[in-house]
């Protein structure tokens, strides 16, 4: 493989991290097993790489390579612990695949939708996801119960959930 | 009345509990029901997990490449002036005085020696203090305490385009080692330095990768000028080669403004400001403004958090890592490391490491 197509092929994979982390996560994968499956995916597509058609559709080719290890991965995990059906997977595959081809706009929408929270559910957001908090963590650092908290952060993902679909529609309208 | 959900609030439901890592096997086998029994449960769930994964992301500190954008992009610049020291205000007259001063002529040189003489007193005393706050300073850093301290770096908002700094940055330090922990969301690594000057960096739980001094890269190399927290021999630095002035801080803490002396160009350091707790001594708030050639001006906030019992494994990467683990140096992985960094941080860290030649002997 030329030094060309090889920096090509590493670029390709650099941009394409955050959605084949979507990708993965999207197949129901726990949160503190995507990024180890992510990076045997990436050595997975830089061993493949000098089967990448440059100009060819580099997504569609990551996104079966990622497709392949998350569904033999939860194969592998499938004896020690209940895990989803591989239609029920490979569904939600075709789903994320599609979905993913609009992260940027997606991305753009939820940072509009994150700037409309209010002031103490974006502190809750941010001691989700910022912090990285359990929620019985968060439960405690707030003085609330965890109960409250995990009712909260359900309303708060449906309400971004909403903001951002209604964004995503009026961007497509006015395309 | 209880209400009952919907099939479609109880597959969000489910799916934020499987987010929150609280989906029970029950749990999990109705989420299977669901998705099995619509289709629509199945975009449901996507759009939820997207929703996680942009948040982790967006919100959990950095961009994946964030580390790398830390050290590709311009180097940071000063944004924010420190405050005006208080040492020198407190003696100058105010304004309408010295206009009454200025006015009186001969009576305002006399009043000028008499100033002159009591800011000199003044300022020797405060210079007194500050050595003395600093030494104090010094001997509660070298105590068996780690202090760890949350790092901000700052930059200006113009070179600010597409660059997301990490939000959670912590340097714990005992004497004169440290170690960094750099969060995003729930992805985690750590950094120190040897005694070497080599670096060495986690990659995940079961690798590290050690790059010796002489092969950092530019880009590392500021990385580790950024971060790096030899306390004791900062303040030791501090004492021999700077101005200390000692300004009013808060009821609790000492303010002290460390200027380097004409001669002196050790780390760079333009001015740095160091906030000690007066019933501890230990120092709260340390910030570093550097100007460092080739790479531009930049400040560093250590802010205290915590003060616990130290734990000496933490200071080598096998510290953060989980057995089997390996450890990539130039010796056994020297391709393998380059792979692997271009995996987790992007093309740009292709320049972390400058060389992959055998180590000299």
């Amino acid at each position: 493989m030329s030094d060309g197509i090889r920096n090509q092929v590493v670029q390709e994979i650099a941009r394409h991290q955050s959605r084949l982390r979507g990708f993965v996560r999207c197949l129901l994968v726990r949160s503190g097993d995507v990024d180890d499956i992510l990076q045997e995916i990436n050595a997975v597509l830089w061993e493949k790489a000098d089967e990448f058609q440059p100009g060819t559709d580099f997504w569609a080719w990551a996104s079966q390579i990622a497709r392949f290890k998350v569904l033999n991965h939860v194969r592998k995990l499938g004896r020690e612990r209940l895990v989803f059906d591989d239609a029920i997977l490979e569904q939600l595959a075709e789903i994320a695949a599609s979905k993913l081809e609009q992260l940027d706009q997606r991305r753009a929408a939820l940072d509009h939708c994150l700037q409309q929270l209010p002031p103490p559910q974006r502190q809750l957001i941010d001691l989700r996801y910022a912090g990285g908090q359990t929620i019985e963590l968060i439960a405690e650092s707030i003085g609330r119960p965890a109960g409250s908290v995990r009712q909260a952060l359900y309303r708060i993902r449906t309400a971004l959930q909403a903001c951002i679909e209604g964004q995503l529609a009026m961007g497509g309208e006015s395309s | 009345m209880n209400h009952q959900p919907s099939p479609d609030e109880r597959t969000r439901l489910l799916i934020t509990q499987l987010i929150d890592g609280e989906l029970s096997s029950t749990d999990a086998a109705e989420l299977n029901q669901l998705l099995r029994s619509d289709s629509k449960h199945a975009e449901l769930v996507v759009d939820q997990l997207l929703l996680d994964s942009l948040l982790s992301e967006e919100v959990g500190a950095e961009s994946l490449t964030a580390l790398v954008d830390l050290v590709a992009e311009q180097p940071p610049s000063v944004v924010e002036a420190q405050p005006a020291t208080t040492s020198t205000t407190v003696l100058r007259l105010p304004r309408g005085s010295r206009r009454f001063w200025q006015s009186v002529g001969g009576v305002a040189v006399v009043a000028a020696v008499v100033v002159a003489f009591v800011m000199g007193r003044w300022e020797n005393r405060a210079l007194a203090n500050a050595a003395t706050i600093v030494r104090a300073a010094m001997e509660t850093h070298a105590e068996p305490v780690e202090r760890v301290y949350i790092v901000q770096t700052e930059r200006p908002a113009a070179t600010d385009a597409g660059f997301t700094p990490p939000r959670d940055v912590r340097v714990a330090t005992q004497g004169d080692r440290f170690y960094v922990e750099m969060n995003r969301g729930e992805r985690r690594w750590y950094w120190g330095l040897d005694a070497e000057g080599a670096i060495w960096l986690t990659l995940g739980p079961r690798r590290a990768i050690i790059v010796d001094q002489d092969e950092l890269g530019l880009p590392l190399q500021y990385i580790s000028d950024l971060y790096t927290l030899n306390l004791e021999t900062l303040l030791q630095n501090f004492l021999k080669h700077c101005t200390l002035e000692h300004q009013a801080g808060s009821r609790a803490t000492d303010l002290i403004t460390v200027i380097p002396k004409r001669r002196w160009h050790g780390g760079w350091l333009r001015k740095a400001t160091i906030e000690v707790d007066r019933e501890t001594k230990a120092v709260r708030r340390l910030v570093i403004e550097r100007e460092i050639p080739q790479q531009g001006t930049s400040t560093v906030t250590f802010t205290l958090v915590d003060s616990r019992t130290p734990d000496e494994s933490k200071y080598r990467p096998e510290g953060h890592l989980t057995e089997p683990f390996r450890l990539l140096t130039r010796e056994t992985q020297p391709d393998k490391r380059r792979e692997l960094m271009t995996n987790w941080f992007g093309p740009a860290a292709e320049r972390w490491i400058k060389t992959l030649e055998t180590k000299p002997q």
